[in-house]
């Protein structure tokens, strides 16, 4: 699953939030209470999210009118678990604090623990 | 000639018999900081001393001819009743593919890994930003509705830790604070660059077991080398502690053992933890900055002078 941009992530907040068809005005006015973008901007942004998949349009007169094609709730868990499988990669290029280990080590883990415990 | 071949050999004896002195001072008590810098010391001297070597064999006449090289050499002279012809060249030419065909891998492997970072970087903001919360405050931290206690720092621009919910659910709040501080450490001391650096030297040389094993031997220092600052921040207990409900919190088995992880290395390492003596490391980093890169060459010449005292008492 790939992620989304800072502003694809604010249109799609939009389209979430009112899950009725938007237009590129109705979806440009709702961001521009906290910013101020362009229409092209917005217009351009839709086009790559309707090109990824994550929008779907329908013509209504000479503009479109934009719909998530999945909800807010099935995007953060496909998202979640996307970052959880790239955790677990161990060729990672990121570094974990600890990867799990199988039930068998970590009793052996926890002796270890308990050895050491006792010792002090 | 006799110089040549005496760097190249302390160069092959370094990089063949290094890995297992250096695995001992991981599982003893140098500071992690100081094994660091003592791998990728000795991996560049070994390079340029063997670098060195190939130079003198094409360039003939150039290195510097002392006395005692010049003994040694009528000494070796004697003892070899008249060469093979052109073995000079043969060598000096093989060893010059050899490192070049090394330098370009190294240099091919640093940037693959280099833009596959930015890649997973990319790719990591993109999800987190519909995934998870971002912590109040300065701090590039994220969180994550999740079970499973989970930590990850990520390098990049800006560089940033994920961290679970299961994390705050399955540890105390000084646990948490000395994960959080773990992964701070590997940020703050550039730990994600040190690993591609190891993965690249690998990649270029595979054939010497110095570069051979370096990306595993690092994974495990840095992760000790965060260990010791949160220590220092929270007490090696907590860090012990956090450390095993991390690793044996929920999630079966990995494709990855302990040993790889050098979780019980660690573990070991926190239990045995004395109180740090920052003057000790300094002067352990002073000698590392001092004789690492002298190593190949002293123990090749070192060889020689030996070999031919014995042989040829002057």
């Amino acid at each position: 699953m790939q992620g989304l941009g800072e502003l694809e992530t604010a249109v799609m907040e939009v389209l979430w939030r009112d899950p009725g068809p938007q237009r590129v005005r109705d979806v440009l006015d709702a961001l521009n209470t906290e910013r101020d973008l362009a229409y092209t901007t917005v217009m351009t942004v839709l086009d790559n999210l309707h090109r990824k998949g994550w929008v779907s349009r329908e013509r209504d007169g000479r503009a479109y009118r934009y719909v998530a094609t999945r909800n807010r709730e099935d995007a953060v868990a496909n998202a979640l678990r996307a970052l959880l499988d790239s955790a677990k990669d161990p060729e990672s290029v990121l570094l974990r604090f600890a990867r799990s280990v199988s039930p068998r080590e970590s009793e052996v883990l926890r002796r270890a623990l308990d050895d050491t415990a006792a010792d002090q | 000639m006799i110089l040549a071949v005496a760097l190249l050999a302390g160069a092959a004896i370094v990089g063949f018999t290094a890995p297992r002195f250096l695995e001992r001072m991981t599982a003893g008590q140098v500071a992690p900081s100081v094994v660091i810098a003592w791998w990728f010391a000795t991996g560049l001297s070994v390079l340029l001393t063997a670098l060195s070597g190939v130079v003198l064999i094409l360039v003939p006449g150039h290195g510097p001819a002392r006395w005692l090289l010049d003994r040694v050499h009528e000494c070796w002279s004697a003892m070899t009743h008249g060469s093979v012809p052109a073995l000079d060249d043969v060598l000096g030419a093989f060893g010059a593919l050899l490192i070049a065909g090394a330098l370009t891998r190294f240099g091919l492997a640093a940037f693959r890994r280099r833009s596959e970072a930015i890649k997973l970087h990319q790719r990591q903001l993109g999800l987190l930003r519909l995934a998870a919360r971002r912590a109040s405050g300065d701090e590039p931290l994220m969180w994550l509705d999740h079970g499973q206690p989970l930590a990850y720092s990520v390098a990049g621009r800006p560089s940033f830790i994920v961290a679970t919910t299961g994390l705050t659910d399955h540890l105390s709040d000084d646990q948490v604070a000395a994960v959080l501080a773990h992964e701070r450490a590997h940020l703050r001391g550039r730990h994600h660059a040190l690993t591609g650096l190891a993965d690249a030297a690998a990649s270029a040389m595979p054939f010497v077991p110095l570069m051979r094993q370096a990306p595993a031997a690092i994974r495990v220092l840095v992760e000790m080398a965060a260990d010791s600052a949160a220590a220092a921040a929270h007490g090696a207990e907590t860090v012990r502690s956090a450390l095993v409900r991390v690793a044996t919190g929920g999630s079966p088995a990995g494709a990855l053992g302990m040993a790889d992880n050098g979780v019980e290395l660690r573990l070991s390492r926190l239990a045995r933890a004395s109180r740090p003596r920052p003057w000790l490391s300094a002067g352990a980093l002073a000698a590392t900055v001092v004789a690492a890169p002298a190593l190949p060459a002293v123990v090749g010449i070192g060889l020689f002078a030996v070999t031919s005292t014995f042989y040829c008492p002057m």
